[in-house]
């Protein structure tokens, strides 16, 4: 179910302590075979901009605080996206001494895209489904219509 | 290896032991006072390439495994120096191979052997919190 | 890379705002000696000592997942050392697999070296290119190994899935379209001027300085290193086909990216080997291994990259002792004042 979008989603990737994988597909999103602009769904080059932070990988201590520090310099409201298995529950990596708790305990994240790394029909999907969502995630509550 | 017998020549009192994997993998213990001398040499007339510096914690000593690439007729030939486990320390090759320098922070900062010579401030790899806590690396 | 127009104008970073341009990091220019001091390890996740708790055989998905572009090169690393540890020779269809996935590996990561290239020097047409006729070979991965990225096809003695004739024409086909393509973009890489301008003569990194540094990988052979560890210490089915290495001797960006282009084309030539060999060849897939003997090992192999680095420590058991990894990006970061290549 696609909904009309009320504007256009740009989203900013932010790649925590990932094997570089997840930022490749969503890389791909971008380009002729998925173009995810015909969406309106863009990538942008500032998190001033953007209207989505798509974090990849697991975090540790100084990923985190870059991430916190990116967050806080996002406009609001900002949907957060955990993608791939890592941000979602640190996978593979869990139990390691520099390896934190998954994603979502740390910030409020509204759209989980599971995946070793999730494909880009996935990511698509997952993005897609921010449109026309009439709730913040779990971290606010908000009156209205949500933005998007 | 041909380089086996040049060294066994040059550095006969400085090599402890040899023990040769296969034909292409050849491991040689060093006198850790020495081991500059020996990588100098590797690395400088012998024509090989540096790949890394691994250390390994064998619980009654800290080994650190220099590996050297021999890119003409392949093949890795590896230094091996082994250090006193409670306050394991070993002079730098940051001088003779300036490559060497992020693999012994690396192994500084993850096993707590100290290179004396290198002295590039911690937290290469680790975040501050780490400093002063107990080395992942090194084994009960 | 960006410069940080913060507190501090000195201070470069690539990484996690960016995204994918290279790994994480932070340069602080010191303006005395020009060398940059590094702040890393934002991608820090204790692999090694994960390792260390984790079975032979699961240690080949952890090894997958350390770095995205080589996810071939580095279990293939692994599985070598452990190979090397226990003295085990594997068949001869598990080389040619072996083979076929890391040259398919290889040519991907060059297709999308060369398309960032282009991205992060405003060319985005390049970009795009690049991305659009890698995708078909993507999706052929995805149909034989069963996923379009980490295919976990190493397995310690041999390979966990077999390439069918079927699925061997697929790939030849995907290939056949693939090359016309790399000749178009390379004309286009050599044609367009602002590209030569803005890549030739930039970023040159002289034959010794390449040595002293031990650069590998086709940043070595752009600077006049004749080096190749497919050719000079040939592991899986290397020694049993043709290939040629491309060096050139300028040493800047422009000939980092003419070198991926032609590397494209070897690889492509040793893909199209192992196939017609893989019709011939039928031996079981992998030697049977039960134990993993105490003792030691070392694995490398050449990742699209540079050289990926194994050292295997085993006292008997189910689990490593120790495992030591090196990767060519660490070299790379390290030497990054002249922009090390990869």
């Amino acid at each position: 179910m696609i909904k009309p979008a009320a504007g256009s989603l740009w989203v900013y990737h932010f790649a925590a302590s990932s094997c570089s994988n997840c930022d490749m597909e969503i890389l791909e999103i971008f380009t002729p075979g998925f173009d995810s602009e015909r969406f309106g769904i863009k990538e942008a080059l500032s998190i001033r901009h953007a209207d989505c932070l798509l974090v990849t990988g697991v975090l540790n201590p100084k990923s985190l605080s870059l991430l916190k520090k990116v967050r806080g310099e996002a406009p609001r409201p900002v949907k957060v996206a955990a993608v791939g298995t890592c941000a979602l529950d640190t996978g593979i990596f869990r139990g390691s001494y520099n390896v934190l708790k998954p994603l979502d305990k740390y910030i409020p994240v509204d759209l989980y895209i599971p995946g070793c790394p999730p494909t880009p029909e996935a990511l698509l999907s997952g993005l897609l489904g921010l449109y026309g969502k009439d709730k913040p995630g779990p971290g606010k509550r908000r009156k209205g219509r949500w933005i998007f | 290896m041909d380089i086996l017998k040049e060294l066994k020549e040059r550095f006969s009192s400085v090599i402890n032991s040899v023990q040769a994997h296969s034909s292409r993998r050849i491991y040689l213990g060093i006198d850790p006072a020495r081991v500059g001398d020996v990588a100098g040499h590797l690395f400088g007339e012998a024509g090989f390439r540096f790949i890394t510096a691994s250390g390994v914690d064998l619980k009654d000593s800290v080994e650190v495994l220099y590996h050297f690439s021999d890119d003409t007729s392949g093949g890795v030939l590896t230094l091996r120096v082994s250090l006193d486990p409670v306050n394991p320390e070993v002079e730098s090759l940051k001088e003779v191979i300036p490559r060497a320098e992020p693999a012994e922070q690396e192994i500084y900062e993850l096993m707590g052997v100290s290179f004396r010579g290198n002295d590039t401030p911690g937290n290469l790899i680790l975040g501050r919190g780490y400093r002063g806590r107990k080395f992942p690396l090194r084994k009960k | 890379m960006s410069a940080d127009t913060g507190r501090n104008p000195r201070r470069v970073h690539t990484g996690p705002a960016g995204g994918l341009f290279g790994e994480p990091g932070f340069f602080n220019r010191r303006p005395a000696s020009g060398a940059p001091d590094i702040d890393m390890g934002y991608r820090h996740r204790g692999i090694e000592k994960l390792s260390e708790s984790r079975h032979f055989s699961q240690v080949v998905f952890l090894t997958e997942r350390i770095c995205g572009l080589c996810s071939v090169s580095h279990p293939l690393a692994f599985v070598s050392a452990v190979e090397d540890l226990a003295g085990i020779e594997i068949p001869e269809r598990a080389k040619y697999i072996r083979t076929l996935a890391a040259e398919m590996e290889r040519i991907q990561a060059h297709l999308l070296w060369l398309g960032l290239a282009g991205r992060l020097t405003g060319y985005d047409t390049l970009w795009m290119w690049c991305a659009r006729y890698r995708a078909p070979l993507l999706e052929v991965c995805g149909k034989i190994f069963g996923n379009r990225r980490n295919y976990a096809v190493m397995k310690i003695g041999g390979v966990r899935r077999d390439i069918s004739v079927e699925q061997g024409k697929m790939i030849k086909a995907a290939l056949n379209k693939l090359l016309p393509k790399t000749d178009m973009i390379e004309k286009a890489v050599e044609d367009d001027p602002v590209l030569g301008s803005l890549l030739k003569g930039k970023g040159v990194l002289p034959r010794e300085d390449a040595r002293k540094n031990c650069v590998t990988g086709p940043a070595a052979r752009a600077s006049d290193i004749d080096i190749d560890l497919r050719r000079d210490e040939p592991y899986a089915a290397y020694p049993m086909v043709e290939f040629s290495v491309p060096v050139l001797g300028r040493g800047d960006l422009y000939a980092r990216a003419v070198i991926r282009l032609r590397e494209i084309r070897q690889s492509a030539l040793i893909i199209m080997q192992c196939e017609a060999a893989l019709r011939k060849t039928d031996t079981p897939l992998e030697t049977k291994t039960d134990e993993i003997p105490p003792g030691e090992g070392i694995g490398r192999n050449e990742s699209p990259r540079g050289e990926v680095f194994h050292y295997l420590n085993s006292r008997g058991g189910n689990l490593p002792y120790r495992h030591r990894i090196w990767d060519p990006g660490f070299t790379d970061i390290a030497f990054g004042d002249a922009g090390g290549g990869s």
